[in-house]
């Protein structure tokens, strides 16, 4: 027996090897990170890591005693140059070939780069080198342009301005978060911001950087001391090329999180899966994805029983003191139906008589409660019906 | 098996108010809507939906001894 190799230390794949042994896996398995430090969690990366206090550190997905405790082979600082099969194997920095009965790509997603935008005040966000460079930017103080209203670049926004940075946030699109919440919603999550004197601009097409900050397509410049990029993310998928491993956008996996090569699996960020309960095949870069990803496809390979993804998508987000949550999925043209009472704010989406997703401000019971009505396949109005009553 | 009694123990100094516990188990966990902390409504339950909610919880606030 080979055994089984994770290629990629995130949470994806560090929880692969955990599940394989909750499923009594006894094989082999092998761990490769691209880092050389203990993998560790990176939504805190653009929140509480930002602060003044923060630790050096970020703090480990599972202590080193973990991996050793169970069996886990945990080799770091290695880089996934090449993958090749029958043999299924990877090739780490263009030279050591190791093989394994089965492989699963968890190699995650880089920061998307935007053309014409460089230059040593600029900073992208995804590891925590690249959270520990901005956290020492931010010592100083000034003007502050985020580019992009998604939530990494209001998070960052928010953070900053904690700090006393003057922000201004730019974002092509009509409003904010719209690729993810489409374009009525998005609003609701941004009050925090405008309360706290942030300058969002929306319609804003970003040039280039110059001397000054911010270029725009209109020929007017936006001051800036210190420019932060928010524009997505890319998944990490060079290393496949020629291996005969599906990739369009992300890794092409079915339901179950299989390749288009036996034996092959991906997860996490770099996966794109079908979802049984949404319909959907596009890739989800977040966290509980990636954890319901990882438990599927390490129940299939250590039982061999394997069952679709069909829990709907979730991620959470802290602006200031206020926490958004939100699950499922918005379409261009969902039906939106909103109600706020005091602090709490809740915001249906639907979709043909379906409830499709549900966004919370400070309201994370109801954010669970709407959670499930979506696992169970809940309809429109009995949603609406809830939420009336839950708001009243 | 349903309402076999486990010890559920909840630390709502680690809980940062993700919910996956109410959505595993919204007989037996809630989020408090004022501190956005957990809070343990019952102390029984079904047993596959509380070690879910205990398995879900992103900072380990939720432990569960049979």
């Amino acid at each position: 027996m080979r055994g089984v190799i994770i290629v990629g230390a995130s949470v994806a794949g560090v929880s692969v090897a955990e599940s394989l042994r909750e499923h009594g896996y006894s094989g082999p398995i092998r761990l490769f990170g691209a880092e050389g430090r203990l993998p560790y969690d990176r939504p805190p990366l653009s929140k509480a890591l930002l602060r003044a206090d923060a630790p050096d550190d970020p703090p480990p997905l599972r202590p080193r005693s973990w991996y050793e405790a169970n069996d886990v082979g945990l080799s770091l600082g290695h880089r996934a140059t090449g993958l090749v099969t029958d043999p299924h194997g990877v090739v780490l920095d263009e030279n050591d070939l190791v093989t394994a009965d089965h492989l699963v790509v968890a190699t995650g997603a880089r920061a998307r780069r935007l053309p014409g935008v460089d230059g040593p005040g600029v900073h992208y966000l995804r590891d925590h080198d690249d959270a520990r460079r901005l956290r020492a930017a931010l010592g100083g103080s000034g003007r502050l342009v985020v580019l992009g209203a998604g939530f990494i670049g209001l998070e960052v926004a928010a953070a900053a301005v904690d700090r006393g940075w003057q922000v201004t946030v730019l974002e092509r699109e009509p409003g904010p978060l719209a690729r993810v919440l489409g374009p009525r919603a998005g609003a609701l999550c941004v009050r925090p911001h405008l309360v706290r004197g942030t300058d969002l601009r929306f319609g804003a097409a970003v040039a280039e950087t110059c001397p000054e900050g911010i270029r725009l397509e209109d020929g007017s410049v936006v001051p800036a001391d210190l420019v932060v990029v928010g524009a997505g993310a890319v998944p990490n998928t060079g290393w496949l090329s020629g291996s005969g491993v599906e990739v369009s956008d992300g890794v092409v996996c079915d339901a179950h999180g299989r390749t288009s090569v036996p034996g092959i699996w991906a997860v996490g960020d770099v996966a794109r899966w079908r979802n049984e309960l949404t319909g959907r095949h596009q890739r989800v870069e977040q966290w509980t994805s990636a954890r319901d990803q990882a438990a599927l496809v390490a129940r299939a390979i250590a039982t061999g029983d394997s069952q679709g993804w069909a829990t709907p998508p979730y991620f959470w987000s802290d602006l200031f003191e206020h926490k958004v949550q939100f699950c499922g999925h918005a379409s261009p043209d969902s039906t939106v139906w909103t109600a706020q009472n005091g602090n709490r704010t809740l915001a249906l989406f639907g979709r043909a008589e379906r409830l499709e997703a549900v966004l919370t401000v400070d309201a994370p019971r109801l954010l669970g409660l709407g959670r499930r009505r979506l696992a169970e396949r809940g309809g429109w109005d009995e949603a609406v019906a809830w939420a009336k009553e839950a708001m009243a | 098996m349903k309402g076999m009694t486990m010890k559920i123990t909840v630390d709502p100094a680690r809980c940062q108010g993700y919910a996956n516990c109410v959505a595993a188990a919204p007989d037996v966990f809630d989020i408090d809507d004022v501190t956005g902390k957990v809070v343990l409504l019952r102390t029984e339950g079904d047993p596959g939906e509380i070690r879910e909610a205990a398995r879900a919880c992103p900072v380990a606030a939720i432990s569960v001894e049979d």
